[in-house]
């Protein structure tokens, strides 16, 4: 690879920037879609089994295997 | 060597020299490699090793499987819940072997439960580098095994007593056998490939097997001999696979004697159990596989991104697809034995297959399943790595499928942070900033005399740290707390706390720490502290046994697992893990209490839980007709019944 001219250097350097900044600010507003529907299904499907007190046999299956 | 070898083969063994050393480097490696592999190693060491006794027993219902396959033989072979081999675990026994023997050698406890998963795990990065390593080089070895190490719930599954790290190491040595098949063109790495797919058929059945598209298809395209030959090997494999696979259900329904019943099948056959409930039932939701919704969220396209699985394996997918993408592009004229062409279809239809069979499953899908696909990503992410590094010095497209692919996974991981928004919040605009660094510098690839070497090592230092920070810091967290086995999850606790972990938070401690649970009066808690019976009730069922062989009948493995856990007792679980197994009938049961193989049956207020209808309501009734209720055993909930046929 040869090397290029000072002002194309620069303008690579500069757009360079100008691309690093933008990728830089875009992952800092990173965000993905709540799924609080599902995570609220999961939670409540799940939580049955653990909330007995203790000493309470056989409160029922919980609900799936491993 | 012999004429028999085919020619290609001979090239390849005068042009490789000596036999290559299983994974440590080779001669012509560079010097640091071996020192790196060995850091790696060490770290994921650490990971999986670091308090590992921190969480208990993990799954009790697994580790009651393991402290009875410590005590009984049988037990041991059939991986039976207890060692009286009632009934079974809802898995084949490969995993419970491990951690039998271990138990046998080094005495039951948390420790020696949870060593062999450790090891395998450790094991599996350092095969990794090896697989790698043959195809693209020991830069993407020494960063896909990095990648495996810092994957959560790679830590994660390494840290509990479920079968998954044992599957993740299976399926790593497929890949690597099948990489020593590739430059070979020998039969017998293949069969042996196909081999290992049957041992990991053995550890979570046809899970085990969901990988054998991506090693077909990579022999198929790849494999050096002619395609015929081709062929007639993988049938050889095949063949191996499913001898090896069938040969413990087969000793299974040919065992002579009385055997447990099936735990998880519906009619106590093995074969029902493979193909239904840990087979097609998964997939679409039949045979108690229930909704989609439950553990890993709903069923759909972005599933391996939402709260529940993100966190576990989403942190290196964009590198992973878009070095794929790459890979491909890039190889697309190379001759039909590439090696690094067949990597590329190895390790991407590893992933797709899994990522498309995960993400559609309507059956249980919990999130650690996909500690199966961290391999392939680790790989994917660590040769491609290298791959667009290497494009992106000689082509302005390379520079930007790079830079998008470090941006991507840097948004992703942003993006998963901001569901624990409490956990490491410097990372939140550390990964940020390095990120644009790290494109910023890369510039130095292209245009000769900017920024220098010094460029390039910003460039690669704040691209490795922007994709790793995140899963990494996730992984420590996960080494430091405690896990469920129930529904392991990895990342700190906020991210679990943030989709419902297992019981909601009523969490039981001190309970099940390593050693023999308390027996201090408190009571003892099964899974999710549901099921329990105090330390009072236990000892009036030690002193009144007599003769039985069973010390109780209780339903569900959330009530026997801490029984069996803290006595070493043969225990009858009615209807196995979940209650719901037909197993025993009312006449099975009637018929151990006649041989005095049974005294005492536990009912709860709401009668014998399981799968309620008919087959529970008779045995509640069956008890509650043929036994008289104990007054002073200490049962808290529910009534101990003494029963007589």
């Amino acid at each position: 690879m040869s090397a290029l001219p000072r002002s194309r250097r620069a303008a690579a350097l500069l757009a360079a920037a100008c691309v690093a900044l933008l990728g830089g600010y875009a992952v800092s507003q990173a965000s993905l879609p709540a799924t609080a529907s599902t995570a609220s299904t999961a939670s409540g499907g799940f939580g049955g089994f653990g909330g007995g007190p203790p000493g309470a046999a056989q409160l029922g299956p919980p609900p799936s295997a491993p | 060597m012999s004429a028999t070898v085919p020619a290609f083969a001979r090239r390849r063994a005068s042009a490789a020299g000596p036999p290559r050393p299983l994974a440590l480097a080779r001669e012509a490696d560079p010097r640091w490699v071996r020192p790196a592999l060995l850091g790696v190693m060490a770290a994921s060491a650490l990971l999986v090793l670091w308090g590992l006794t921190r969480s208990g027993y993990s799954n009790t219902y697994y580790a009651a499987a393991v402290k009875s396959a410590s005590e009984s033989w049988k037990a041991w072979f059939f991986g039976s819940l207890d060692p009286g081999s009632f009934i079974t675990v809802d898995k084949p026994p490969l995993a419970i072997w491990l951690m039998g023997l271990s138990a046998r050698a080094l005495g039951f406890s948390s420790f020696s439960m949870l060593l062999p998963q450790a090891l395998c795990t450790v094991g599996a990065v350092g095969l990794l580098f090896s697989t790698v390593r043959r195809v693209f080089g020991p830069h993407a070895g020494i960063l896909a095994a990095s990648a495996l190490a810092i994957t959560p719930i790679t830590v994660a599954v390494g840290r509990v007593n479920n079968p998954d790290a044992l599957l993740v190491l299976l399926l790593v040595a497929s890949a690597w056998m099948l990489v020593r098949a590739l430059e070979s063109g020998r039969t017998r790495h293949l069969v042996l490939c196909g081999a290992i797919v049957g041992l990991a058929f053995m550890t979570k059945m046809l899970q085990g097997w969901m990988v054998v598209p991506a090693l077909a298809a990579a022999y198929a395209v790849a494999g050096p001999p002619r395609l015929l030959t081709r062929l007639r090997q993988l049938a050889a494999a095949g063949v191996a696979m499913v001898v090896v696979s069938a040969a413990w259900p087969a000793a299974v329904t040919l065992w002579p004697a009385s055997a447990p019943y099936i735990g998880g099948s519906t009619n106590g056959s093995v074969w029902e159990l493979i193909l239904g409930y840990n087979g097609f039932g998964r997939v679409f939701g039949e045979n108690g596989g229930g909704g989609g919704a439950s553990f890993g969220g709903a069923a759909g396209l972005w599933r391996m991104f939402n709260a529940q699985v993100g966190g576990q394996i989403a942190w290196l997918l964009p590198l992973a697809g878009i070095s794929l993408v790459a890979g491909l592009w890039l190889t697309r004229r190379a001759p039909r034995t590439d090696l690094r062409r067949a990597g590329w279809i190895l390790f991407g239809l590893w992933a797709l297959v899994h990522v498309a069979i995960f993400s559609t499953q309507q059956g249980i899908f919990h999130p650690y399943y996909v500690s199966a696909l961290a391999p392939a990503v680790a790989a994917l992410a660590g040769a491609g790595g290298v791959t667009l590094w290497r494009w992106a010095a000689r082509s302005w497209a390379g520079l930007a499928a790079l830079d998008v692919a470090v941006l991507a996974t840097a948004w992703v991981s942003v993006a998963l942070l901001q569901r624990t928004p409490t956990f490491a919040p410097a990372l939140h605009w550390i990964i940020p900033v390095l990120a644009g660094a790290a494109v910023f510098a890369s510039v130095a690839l292209r245009v000769p005399g900017v920024l220098g070497r010094r460029g390039l090592a910003i460039a690669a230092v704040a691209a490795v740290v922007a994709v790793g920070a995140a899963p990494a810091a996730y992984s420590v967290a996960t080494a430091g707390r405690s896990l469920d086995g129930n529904n392991v999850s990895a990342g700190p606790a906020s991210a679990s706390a943030s989709f419902g972990g297992p019981g909601g938070g009523a969490r039981p401690t001190g309970v099940r720490t390593g050693g023999s649970p308390s027996s201090s009066g408190a009571a003892m808690r099964g899974p999710g502290g549901g099921g329990s019976l105090s330390a009072t009730t236990i000892a009036y069922l030690k002193s009144h046994q007599g003769a039985a062989k069973y010390l109780v009948a209780a339903t569900g493995s959330h009530t026997t697992a801490s029984i069996i856990l803290s006595t070493g007792e043969p225990v009858v679980t009615i209807g196995g893990f979940s209650g719901q197994d037909p197993a025993p009938t009312v006449s099975q049961l009637a018929a151990m209490v006649a041989r005095g193989e049974l005294r005492y049956v536990l009912v709860s207020g709401g009668g014998m839980g399981g799968p309620g209808g008919s087959s529970s309501s008779a045995l509640t009734t069956w008890v509650t007709q043929h036994g008289t209720a104990v007054k002073n055993a200490g049962v808290t909930t529910g009534t101990l019944y003494e029963v007589q046929a």
